[in-house]
């Protein structure tokens, strides 16, 4: 059951054209064209936290410089700014935890990483949690999406500003840390110390301490049961040696449709111009769309070769969505080093 | 005065351990994220690290806090843990690496540079002092092998 509180979100992504079903389209708003820069999520993280909040400010003077003094778009200040001009108040907290967001009813403005990079560049709003736990996300452009806790963890670093009215009631109340793991420690060394081991000192240390990660690690967020989150954070890390291909290889596999083709750069640029019948995982792709999109891609690639392509031979981005990709799905794809400019260049030449 | 420096070594360094762990426990993907920023070692090194120190972390402070006879050993280990993260962070520093500390979180705002190398060393130092100057578990000879008065 959708929260009360996601319906004006909906409205919100229906008005800027990212459908609120989650699945990508290359549909643009008018404030959403070819030369709008991602730089942007803070401004939309804004504007649809004020819906959230029964506002309706408009969009264009948010479009400010002052807005945008951040190394990738908005800082935290700056968004907190420019949820003072539009009638709201924000407050930063850099250790933010899962627990804090199970205690407010609020939205959040959480600074997160697009998972195939390793700074943190990028804003999403988090608007509440389902029915089964899963996260709900506002992630631009991409829109609305869930996400499990797990994912959200891989990609947050724990810093986000909390959105209220102004003046519209107590300040959100957050506890600094959660004492579940305080509690599964205290737990283990009592049970460690009932069953009447001796252990004492270094050895008593390090059986607690290796009880207690085990309780961590097994529970619904650990490592255990989400290798996924894990090769989201290993991903920008570790890249996985990629074999590539030539023009006239790619070409032949093209024509006789034994290929699915991965566009690695934005949006923006994929929708401009991309090879046949490819796919976009951007760069920057978003970690609401991102599991859809490795989804697509296991669907699409059956018993095909997956090809990663970017701008040129100077682009990395193709390495780096190729190791997502291989992490994410087990499968080596191939990189077309050449990409865009290079595939032109061929086609010419015939 | 060698009377107190263990019980304000032990608070201090239970007060860090204590609140660096439960940052780190409560996203574990994000202490794995700065643990791979410091390219150490392969992946899954990374990931045992990550499992492992924090919970290590929370008991140490735990027993600087409320085990006073297991004080000696957790002095150890948290002097070892402080010398490892120094050594970390020196290495990081002489590669040129423009990382985040990750010492409580994630959070561009912690940035390595020497004055966090100098505060994990003094931390080290006030494991190692606490440790030299604790009392051993009673059952333990005072003036015995090293590992005796440790397990």
């Amino acid at each position: 059951m959708i929260r009360l509180r996601l319906l004006p979100l909906l409205g919100l992504c229906a008005m800027l054209g990212s459908p609120a079903n989650g699945e990508p389209e290359y549909q643009f708003h008018q404030y959403i064209n070819s030369k709008t820069p991602t730089s942007y999520c803070g401004l939309y993280c804004a504007l649809a936290a004020a819906h959230c909040l029964g506002l309706s400010p408009p969009f264009e003077p948010m479009i400010d410089e002052q807005f945008l003094t951040g190394q990738y778009g908005s800082s935290n200040l700056d968004l907190i700014r420019l949820l003072g001009s539009i009638d709201l108040e924000g407050t930063f907290r850099s250790d933010l935890t899962l627990d804090d967001l199970r205690s407010l009813s609020t939205p959040v403005i959480l600074h997160v990483r697009p998972p195939s990079a390793v700074a943190y560049s990028h804003w999403l709003m988090f608007s509440g949690f389902d029915s089964t736990g899963q996260v709900m996300a506002y992630d631009p452009p991409d829109g609305t999406g869930l996400l499990s806790p797990a994912e959200l963890l891989a990609v947050w670093d724990g810093a986000g500003v909390i959105v209220t009215r102004r003046n519209g009631g107590n300040r959100p109340l957050v506890w600094p840390v959660s004492f579940t793991s305080l509690v599964a420690v205290i737990v283990t060394g009592v049970l460690v110390w009932a069953l009447g081991t001796k252990a004492r000192g270094v050895s008593l240390i390090l059986a607690v301490s290796t009880l207690s990660s085990a309780f961590v690690h097994l529970s619904p967020t650990g490592f255990v049961r989400n290798v996924d989150s894990v090769n989201t954070v290993r991903a920008p890390y570790f890249r996985t040696p990629l074999r590539e291909i030539s023009s006239a290889a790619l070409r032949s596999k093209v024509a006789t449709d034994d290929v699915v083709l991965v566009d690695a750069r934005s949006s923006e640029a994929f929708k401009s111009y991309h090879l046949p019948n490819a796919i976009n995982i951007g760069i920057a792709c978003g970690v609401v769309s991102l599991s859809k999109r490795i989804d697509m891609l296991r669907e699409k690639s059956l018993n095909k070769t997956v090809v990663v392509y970017c701008r040129g031979p100077k682009c990395e981005w193709a390495d780096r969505v190729a190791s997502l990709i291989a992490l994410r799905t087990g499968r080596q794809p191939l990189v077309y080093r050449d990409g865009v400019l290079g595939w032109a260049e061929h086609m010419k030449g015939d | 005065m060698n009377r107190w420096l263990p019980p304000l070594g032990a608070y201090t360094l239970a007060a860090v351990l204590i609140q660096s762990s439960l940052i780190h426990l409560q996203n574990p993907y994000a202490y794995l994220s700065s643990i791979y920023a410091y390219s150490l070692g392969p992946s899954w090194l990374g990931v045992c690290v990550a499992i492992f120190f924090p919970g290590l972390q929370l008991t140490l402070g735990l027993v600087l806090l409320f085990e006073r006879r297991d004080w000696k050993s957790a002095f150890f280990v948290s002097g070892v843990l402080m010398l490892l993260y120094s050594l970390a962070q020196v290495a990081a520093l002489v590669r040129g690496l423009n990382i985040s500390c990750g010492c409580f979180g994630n959070s561009e705002g912690n940035p390595i540079n020497w004055l966090t190398v100098a505060r994990t060393t003094l931390l080290a130092l006030i494991a190692f002092v606490g440790f030299w100057f604790s009392k051993p578990p009673g059952d333990a000879r005072s003036d015995g092998p090293l590992m005796s008065t440790l397990f």
